[in-house]
């Protein structure tokens, strides 16, 4: 079934919008679900509150591409099921970003809205090769681990090592030039 | 924790973004796919593969004699029908000899030279040849070098990359260049090993291979010296040359003598194909891409205990998929003093 018509359905709030989804994109939001949190059962559940997140919101909202809409529901989610069973550790993601906060001078006037650090963040993936990009945003966006991502994306895994450490200092550099603070 | 507000501001990537990362990934995903597919052709890629090299090392297809440069090699004659190699060198007389005269040949060492920019067939390997004879027979007394000593040479500033000092050997290097449509260097960096990676695309050497800094060309040609220990020799240095095709490049190699080289083919963990050559007191790995040629000049050889095993670990050491594809480096100055 097309996006549009599935779309359709939840604004008839017909029940079948949610098998229809299920079918079309359980796969992926599993997959999105479980590298972060590689726990089936909680995976499980995320999807299913996913499936519940977006018969909540559309209507009113009409997702331009409705498998990013629906892997944007499900990752906050899952970030948010892993804060919770991590406690207060740390998830490697969060480390290595954190390699990408911009050094703050004692002149800031503001903290940025993660809405506006996305903008930045947009442009600053925009100028990176495809498969640069395309690995940064598979290890920031999906978490993809670096074997699975040496995997996917037929790279040596120190090779991947390398781009991304690469990438992180780059971002970290255009987030301060840009007068980006977190 | 500010990581995770950063984390929160990947919520808002693009599509577009996201969508790469996909098609990437299932591009991958065909790839794998369709060799499997392929299954057979595969196999018999694989028996050909066990049965080529037998015959690549037989009649030294793409080995070390096909990398020899015959205007200033010693010529290592060949009886056709025996197959036996005179090894001292007294054959029919090189290209070099003949023009240089009896004198030059008499004083010239019985060796043999290579070229690091490709096998003999290319135009970048030619062009070699055709400079280093003529070098080879230019100024052979020394008295034009050193009448002009530590003066300016006057000669435009596009030469300074090369081993010319006078209009006739920068008109010689231009009528070259020109006949086998190639280009000059025109720009080279001093860097370190961090920015020898960021500057050729990643990392392509694993630690066990110390590396001193490297000096880069704008085109992507680059060199540095390094050094192993290896358990059957010990200690052992190293020089790692890539260069890259298109553009003329004059380094050439002492090798001794070709004949005295044992010779394998060898497929590296990364995949690549490379060929080893184990001589007494040297050897070499070197392998020929479409757009680059690579060679590691090892300072050792089978009597001090280097093995074919060795050759092997070393070429396993270096990543050639980052290196076969070139891209062309980021010259932003030197990085090291």
């Amino acid at each position: 079934m097309e996006d549009f018509q599935i779309i359709e359905l939840f604004y008839k709030r017909a029940e079948s919008a949610i098998q229809e989804t299920s079918v079309k994109y359980g796969t992926y939001l599993n997959q999105v679900a479980y590298n972060i949190l590689r726990n089936a059962h909680d995976t499980e559940e995320i999807v299913n509150d996913t499936y519940l997140g977006a018969w909540n919101a559309i209507p009113p909202t009409r997702p331009a591409n409705l498998k990013h809409f629906l892997s944007g529901i499900t990752r906050n989610l899952s970030f948010d099921r892993l804060d919770y069973l991590l406690a207060g550790k740390c998830h490697a993601v969060f480390v290595e970003l954190d390699e990408c906060i911009p050094d703050l001078g004692n002149d800031i006037e503001r903290v940025w809205e993660a809405k506006e650090i996305g903008v930045i963040l947009n442009h600053f993936l925009g100028m990176l090769d495809r498969k640069t990009c395309a690995v940064f945003v598979a290890r920031y966006y999906y978490a993809y681990s670096y074997d699975e991502l040496s995997e996917e994306y037929g790279l040596f895994k120190r090779q991947i090592k390398y781009l991304l450490t690469k990438t992180r200092k780059e971002l970290k550099k255009y987030l301060e030039r840009e007068g980006v603070t977190i | 924790m500010k990581s995770k507000k950063l984390n929160e501001a990947f919520q808002y990537v693009d599509d577009n973004f996201l969508d790469i990362a996909e098609l990437e990934r299932c591009r991958r995903r065909r790839k794998q796919k369709s060799v499997w597919h392929y299954g057979s052709i595969v196999a018999a890629c694989i028996c050909l593969m066990l049965i080529v090299p037998i015959g690549v090392v037989a009649a030294d297809w793409f080995g070390l004699r096909s990398l020899l440069l015959p205007g200033i090699s010693s010529e290592v004659s060949q009886d056709e029908e025996s197959g036996n190699v005179d090894s001292e060198g007294q054959g029919s007389v090189s290209g070099l000899d003949t023009q240089v005269g009896e004198e030059a040949f008499v004083a010239a060492p019985s060796t043999d030279m290579i070229g690091l920019a490709g096998y003999i067939d290319s135009p970048e390997a030619q062009a070699l040849n055709e400079w280093q004879t003529f070098l080879a027979g230019y100024d052979t007394d020394g008295a034009i070098i050193e009448q002009i000593g530590n003066n300016p040479t006057n000669l435009d500033s596009r030469y300074d990359l090369y081993y010319v000092y006078t209009q006739e050997m920068a008109d010689k290097l231009d009528e070259i260049v020109t006949k086998y449509n190639l280009k000059l260097h025109t720009e080279m960096n001093v860097v370190s090993q961090e920015e020898l990676d960021y500057r050729v695309g990643g990392d392509f050497l694993q630690e066990e291979m110390n590396r001193a800094w490297a000096y880069i060309y704008e085109d992507g040609t680059f060199q540095f010296d390094g050094n192993i220990t290896l358990d059957s020799c010990g200690y052992v240095d190293y020089q790692f040359r890539r260069t890259v095709k298109g553009t003329f490049d004059e380094v050439v190699l002492n090798i001794g003598h070709a004949v005295n080289y044992q010779e394998f083919q060898y497929v590296t963990a990364c995949g690549e194909p490379v060929m080893l050559a184990l001589g007494p007191n040297k050897a070499l790995i070197f392998c020929d891409f479409e757009e680059c040629f690579i060679a590691l000049n090892i300072l050792g050889g089978s009597e001090n205990g280097l093995t074919e095993e060795d050759l092997k670990k070393m070429a396993d050491a270096v990543d050639f998929v980052v290196l076969k594809d070139v891209i062309v480096p980021d010259m932003r100055g030197d990085s090291v003093p």
